[in-house]
């Protein structure tokens, strides 16, 4: 096998944590960690499906990618180039392989440039293009379908869906490995999304794109992604095969994101809320929900292990065949 | 069905200013103890239609056709005040995003009490015990310290279980649910379709939950009306229409859905097209651009609506009563 | 950058239609760009337009009210007003766009400074900004007078001062909200320089604001060099200002009160049409308020 295209190794993030004078009398916690300690890989030509609620820490994640987030440990490699720190040069030439979509298609194209502009502004940033700006934006367009007229048009001219497209675009602008698309179908009707979908599928196909698919949707991850990551206050509590974390999901936490998706009445539901970051539970970080817990969850966090091949779990109870399964 | 709580004969809405109606020829019925689902995407008039079915339509709207609120027409017969009254003792409505629905400088215990004025007659302790009352149908954990803290203490499914206490504090005889669930995570949004569940046991009217998801209609709803451009195209009980879909937009949304399709996929099912633009409507079918089955008189001529059976319709021609 | 070719003069060409259009389509827009632009012809052609020598002294008709001869009439030494209110405009126009040019360059590029630099710098900005704008401005203006003495220079400095802080606390504001926006964000992740960020993605989003504040300052400009003029601290007579006009008129306003007016006229009409022009401006310069056609 080829070695991935995206290498997240012992990735932590912290963001610095309430106002100058609190920090200054030590008030308080200094930082806010995000991310602990994630270790994630995407492989070459394939999409890796990102999941977990608001909070998870999965947009962090996805920003942390591409080097706008402070790292304060851990490493990200993007092909041969490894970054250690927000400010490390590599970002230069993983961020002209790489692109992003976020997940407010509308706010992230400049309301003041025209969609023309905006789509070909990666080809003004990395420099060397000496081509027609104005044909390549046509170009561009044409590649997630939309006419050449676009290319005069401002944001607030044109649908959700629209904006969508134009992004995917100027996403694919410098023919990236990676793309780290956040929640690319937020706010799209049904019957737009499955076109979207099936656009990033269809470019991948003919290009060859790499997708972090980052999304709270399981429904279109399992159609879309080929492997899924399970993210909880900023860990990775499970990772395997689409189809495995469907067929046969091995933490409790994933458990209840498909229950929860099922779900009619009360089973499968998991109660409370998600923890505070900065006062994460002691022991396993999910016992405070979790339907399982026992002492030892309280008493020791348990590691992210492999139950099978390609399948980890964090888990102390992953892996057994029965007695412990829930309902 | 007894006298309906709330009934739509032939509404058409239209905004001041606006090229043509939001919403054309809907009629429906909503029954004491019934849950009706309006199921549509954007540009449908969903949002339309429950601003209507509260009173607070922008000034200067035309509306035509009726919507009697039991009995008496919303828009004939009632003055700015009777709605006011209205609202709030006889409707409550449940808001999407519960960080703005609620007051950001109020305790919510305070807030929960003002939701009751029109029982001001009652003791201040019997107010407060039927709070606590609420807030426990609503499993919130520790009423009397939420009752004590502000809304930005909150998370969004908390904020919401208040919003539904709120809301059952009311004792409406009609509640309207625009999209409660759209800002929740997944856990969340399960835990409250799990608690507007067993809160509809408590409510004795009629509720109405608009939504663009049809798996929320399929949990929470007796009936559902699908609405497309401004249009009802399909309605009837919940079983009938999800399970037996007539109309080839309905068939073509539940197709769409990525949660009801069985084996992983790298295809997945589109509808064409866009929803057409107010002021480009077709002349005949308002589907029939997008329409996978449509035929000539589709383009010709504008469906009616066909009965099916008891309450159920569909407008569509190819569909034969 | 050899990459900007035909589509980005193009679209922006188009673009300049669509603003101008939007701009003059307005009944407001187009008597306010007609009056700011009746303003700056008179400042710019003041000889041509003016129908006497400001200066000329005519001791036969000294405080003559409107005739056909002197439209606005004359003033206490038989000067024209009308010539002396269009050689003002001249005055006051200089003095208004370079104080507030000057201001305007150094208040943004602090208020970039603090909003890209850091909270470091950002904090030391915002002190130094909050400690000007606690001044009081005529003392201060006064004060500087008084230790240089009074010219139009030292009127420059004394705007550009005062207003700095202004354009400074709007566009520092503006790039802190900007810093966060999903489309800086989006910037950043394709690798663009902060030099970019400033130049292709903020400014233009700053266009707006500032230019509202612009049009909202050159009246205030003009008050104050009028009101240095007219307490004898500001242009010194015998050039002419419409302050000076105002503190001549005051002296006489019981037995001639048509100079007070006439000085008082242009000081009302340019207020008013600037702040109408400001406001329209922001609206036409935004494409999101632009109707789609």
């Amino acid at each position: 096998m080829t070695q991935p295209i995206l290498e997240a190794r012992n990735l932590r993030v912290r963001y610095p944590s309430g106002t100058l004078t609190d920090r200054l009398l030590g008030r308080g916690p200094r930082h806010v960690t995000v991310l602990p300690d994630v270790s994630l890989s995407v492989e070459a030509g394939q999409t890796l499906g990102l999941i977990g609620e608001s909070g998870s820490g999965k947009t962090t994640l996805g920003r942390a990618a591409i080097g706008l987030a402070p790292i304060s440990g851990g490493s990200i490699r993007v092909g041969d180039a490894t970054a250690t720190s927000e400010d490390a040069p590599e970002w230069a030439g993983i961020r002209r392989r790489t692109s992003m979509m976020f997940q407010d298609a509308v706010a992230s194209l400049d309301p003041r440039m025209t969609l023309g502009t905006s789509v070909t502004e990666p080809l003004a940033i990395a420099g060397g293009f000496d081509g027609n700006r104005r044909d390549k934006a046509a170009e561009l367009l044409g590649l997630v379908g939309l006419s050449p007229d676009f290319a005069d048009r401002y944001p607030h001219q044109i649908s959700g869906g629209q904006a969508r497209r134009v992004t995917v675009a100027r996403a694919l602008a410098l023919e990236p490995d990676l793309v780290i698309a956040d929640e690319p179908t937020a706010g799209l009707d049904l019957s737009v999304q499955g076109e979207l979908l099936n656009l990033l599928g269809e470019l991948q196909n003919r290009l060859g794109v790499s997708f972090l698919f980052i999304t709270h949707n399981l429904s279109v991850a399992r159609h879309v992604t080929n492997r899924i990551a399970i993210m909880y206050l900023g860990r990775i509590v499970e990772e395997a095969p689409t189809r495995t974390i469907f067929s046969a999901p091995e933490h409790p936490y994933t458990r209840a994101l498909i229950g929860a998706r099922e779900a009619t009445g009360g089973g499968g539901l998991i109660e409370g809320d998600v923890p505070s970051l900065t006062r994460r539970p002691e022991g396993c970080e999910f016992r405070t929900r979790c339907p399982l817990a026992t002492d030892l969850c309280a008493a020791k966090a348990p590691a992210l292990r492999e139950i099978a091949p390609g399948h980890t779990a964090s888990c102390h109870y992953a892996g057994q065949p029965a007695g412990v399964s829930h309902s | 069905m007894s006298a309906p709580v709330l009934a739509l004969d032939n509404v058409s809405i239209r905004y001041p200013s606006a090229p043509a109606a939001a919403v054309r020829n809907v009629s429906f019925e909503v029954g004491t103890g019934e849950t009706l689902g309006i199921v549509g995407e954007s540009g449908s008039g969903k949002s339309t239609l429950a601003a209507a079915m509260m009173g607070l339509l922008p000034r200067g709207s035309c509306v035509t056709g009726s919507l009697r609120f039991e009995g008496r027409d919303l828009f004939g017969q009632m003055t700015e005040r009777d709605l006011r009254q209205l609202r709030g003792r006889d409707i409550a409505t449940i808001a999407q995003d519960p960080f703005t629905a609620l007051n950001p400088v109020m305790k919510i215990g305070r807030q929960l009490d003002i939701f009751q004025h029109w029982y001001h007659d009652r003791p201040r302790a019997e107010r407060k015990a039927r709070i606590l009352e609420m807030l426990e149908q609503v499993r919130l954990s520790d009423p009397d310290v939420r009752m004590q803290q502000y809304p930005h203490q909150l998370s969004g499914g908390i904020l919401q279980r208040v919003s539904i206490a709120a809301a059952l504090l009311a004792e409406p005889k009609l509640l309207i649910a625009d999209e409660p669930t759209t800002a929740l995570d997944a856990t969340t949004e399960a835990q409250i379709l799990g608690i507007m569940a067993e809160a509809k046991e408590t409510l004795r009217g009629a509720t109405v939950f608009i939504t663009h998801d049809m798996s929320v209609v399929e949990r929470l709803c007796d009936r559902i009306a699908v609405l497309y451009a401004g249009e009802l195209v399909e309605t009837g009980t919940v079983a009938e229409v999800l399970g037996n879909p007539q109309h080839p937009y309905t068939k073509a949304l539940l197709e769409c859905d990525p949660a009801r399709i069985e084996e992983p996929t790298s295809e997945l099912p589109t509808i064409g097209g866009t929803v057409p633009a107010l002021d480009d409507r077709p002349a005949g079918c308002i589907f029939e651009p997008r329409c996978p089955s449509a035929v000539a008189r589709c383009r010709a001529e504008a469906p009616l609506r066909h009965d099916l059976g008891p309450r159920r319709s569909a407008a569509c021609h190819l569909v034969t009563p | 950058m050899t990459d900007q070719t035909a589509a980005a003069p193009r679209a922006v060409k188009a673009e300049r239609h669509a603003t101008l259009r939007r701009l003059l389509g307005t009944p407001t827009g187009a008597v306010a760009s007609l009056v700011v632009a009746a303003f700056v012809i008179a400042a710019l052609a003041a000889p041509l337009v003016a129908p006497y020598d400001p200066n000329a002294i005519d001791p036969i008709n000294r405080m003559q009210g409107p005739s056909a001869a002197h439209w606005l009439g004359t003033d206490q030494l038989g000067r024209d007003l009308l010539s002396r209110i269009v050689f003002g405009t001249r005055t006051a126009l200089y003095i208004a766009l370079t104080g507030t040019g000057a201001a305007l360059g150094v208040g943004m590029a602090m208020g970039m400074i603090a909003g890209l630099g850091g909270k470091i710098l950002d904090s030391a900005l915002v002190l130094l900004n909050d400690s000007i704008k606690s001044l009081p401005l005529v003392l201060f203006a006064l004060a500087l007078v008084t230790i240089y003495g009074a010219s139009v220079p030292a009127l420059i400095v004394i705007i550009a001062i005062s207003m700095a802080p202004g354009y400074f606390r709007v566009v520092r504001n503006q790039v802190l909200v900007l810093n966060n926006a999903d489309f800086i964000v989006a910037a950043q992740s394709m690798g663009a320089s902060r030099l970019r960020l400033a130049a292709t993605h903020m400014l233009p989003n700053l266009i707006g604001p500032i230019l509202v504040l612009i049009a909202m300052d050159i009246p205030a400009v003009i008050g104050i060099e009028s009101g240095l003029s007219f307490l004898g601290q500001g242009i010194q007579p015998p050039q002419s200002s419409w302050g000076n006009m105002l503190s001549e008129g005051y002296t006489y306003v019981r037995q001639a009160p048509h100079i007070a007016i006439a000085a008082g006229l242009p000081i009302v009409l340019s207020t008013i049409a600037f702040t109408f022009l400001g406001e329209t401006l922001r609206d036409a310069l935004d494409p999101r308020r632009a109707v789609r056609t």
